[in-house]
């Protein structure tokens, strides 16, 4: 799948308010919503839907889009610091449409490829050389994981909240 | 406090309750309030308690953040609490059985516990693999005693605050729909919001109304553990079908990311980090490979 990839601007608020990366909350017979099977995503489609573009100069969010300007990737990279010629650069969030499922992880490679890229170019902006990538994973997350394992990334350890902790180093 | 609706329900397989109870993992500090909510909790009235024998050693946690020891906690099954405020009304041997139930509560899960504990939030519990036999543990001491039963006026959520006045939507002991008006600066002091749940809990002391809120965390149990905190359909003061209601979960589910996933790295993560730089721990690769 061909994705063209941009910087969200401000008019592309109505595409993260639509965007879907996770199904509804199971409901009752009344239509009373119940729990989340995957909590996780529903939290982050949450986070992304409130997001108002553009961002600031530490930021990325970065939007691919497929030939009909469907949204089917969203990521957000910030830079935390530079430390001599490494810097430190968090993967925020990283989502994938519901129309994108079930190709095998494709449009979330490309999704990942893109995001590192421009963490890459966030390091280089303060004079880095090199990007410290950093992504907290909620543990019931499989698919971000087998997607981060994929990429290269190790996981630390632990992070605050119960998260995985998940880490790499992004060279020219 | 954490999810904001029920976990289960209509599921195949036997049949499932949904259940509101107190957060069955609780601070030093709010074993202590129970006791006496006017005085402030320190470490020499938890000593105090446990000399006396009222009180365990508890689940000690060490606190790491980043990898590193960061101090230890301390936390205690939420029945605990209850046994306390039962003893402070002369329920003696009410209490008891439930100081037994919290003894055995954290006899089955403080080894468990205490890895989670290391690194997470009491806000996170609903999420560890043996939260719902916690819950159970936890319900089924709660369900037994009658004293519990008396001092409870509701299990229900907030269903709005507004000017001076926080109104809660639940179910009495009685099972019966109950709406309690609290001043909107006791809940917002706890920091709970429209859709956070909870138990309101009153007693008497020396001719005055002491109204306590706790936070309360749905769990699913067997239809077996009925009680009167349990529901086979959603309760009907949970959040009503309506766009309005989905705003509430999208917004929590924000806040939350912003919480965990979102948040920023403190001081302790970036010096771990850094140090697993400069020793050569991480993974590097090469972003655009020559050729």
């Amino acid at each position: 799948m061909a994705l063209i990839w941009r910087d969200a601007a401000r008019e592309d608020r109505h595409l993260l308010q639509g965007f879907r990366c996770t199904i509804d909350h199971t409901r009752n017979r009344d239509g009373r919503p119940l729990f989340h099977p995957r909590p996780w995503e529903h939290e982050l489609q949450s986070y992304l839907r409130r997001m108002t573009p553009p961002s600031g100069a530490d930021q990325r969010l970065r939007l691919g889009l497929d030939v009909s300007e469907k949204l089917m990737g969203v990521s957000e990279q910030v830079r935390i610091e530079t430390v001599g010629s490494i810097a430190v650069v968090k993967l925020q969030a990283l989502a994938i449409s519901v129309d994108a499922r079930g190709q095998g992880g494709q449009v979330a490679d490309l999704t990942l490829a893109d995001a590192l890229i421009r963490s890459a170019d966030l390091a280089h902006e303060t004079g880095a050389s090199e990007a410290l990538v950093i992504g907290w994973v909620d543990p019931r997350n499989q698919a971000s994981k087998g997607l981060l394992t994929r990429a290269g990334f190790n996981r630390r350890g632990n992070a605050p909240g119960g998260l995985e902790d998940w880490a790499i180093v992004i060279e020219p | 406090m954490t999810e904001p609706v029920p976990r289960h329900e209509e599921q195949s397989g036997p049949q499932r309750l949904v259940a509101l109870l107190p957060t069955p993992i609780v601070g030093w500090e709010d074993v202590l309030r129970a006791a006496d909510p006017g005085r402030e909790p320190t470490r020499a009235r938890l000593r105090t308690l446990k000399q006396n024998g009222l009180l365990s050693e508890g689940v000690k946690a060490p606190r790491r953040e980043s990898g590193r020891f960061s101090g230890s906690g301390t936390y205690y099954s939420v029945l605990w609490g209850w046994a306390e405020r039962l003893r402070a009304e002369g329920l003696g041997l009410d209490a008891l059985r439930l100081a037994q139930d919290a003894l055995a509560v954290e006899g089955t899960f403080g080894r468990r516990l205490t890895p989670f504990l290391s690194h997470s939030s009491l806000d996170d519990l609903a999420a560890v693999d043996f939260f719902d036999e916690l819950a159970r543990s936890t319900a089924a001491g709660l369900a037994r005693s009658q004293g519990v039963r008396d001092l409870v006026l509701a299990a229900g959520a907030v269903v709005e605050v507004k000017a001076s006045i926080a109104r809660i939507f639940g179910t009495s002991p009685a099972q019966e729909d109950t709406e309690v008006d609290l001043p909107a600066r006791l809940v917002e002091q706890l920091g709970m919001r429209v859709g956070h749940t909870v138990w309101v809990v009153s007693r008497v002391i020396c001719g005055a109304a002491v109204v306590e809120v706790l936070p309360a965390i749905w769990a699913s149990v067997n239809q077996s553990d009925s009680a009167w905190f349990t529901w086979a359909a959603t309760p009907t003061w949970v959040v009503e079908p309506s766009e309005a209601a989905d705003e509430i979960l999208q917004e929590a589910g924000a806040e939350r990311y912003e919480r965990t996933a979102a948040a920023m790295p403190d001081q302790a993560y970036m010096a771990g980090l850094l140090s697993d730089l400069q020793a050569g721990r991480l993974i590097r690769r090469r972003l655009r490979p020559a050729g």
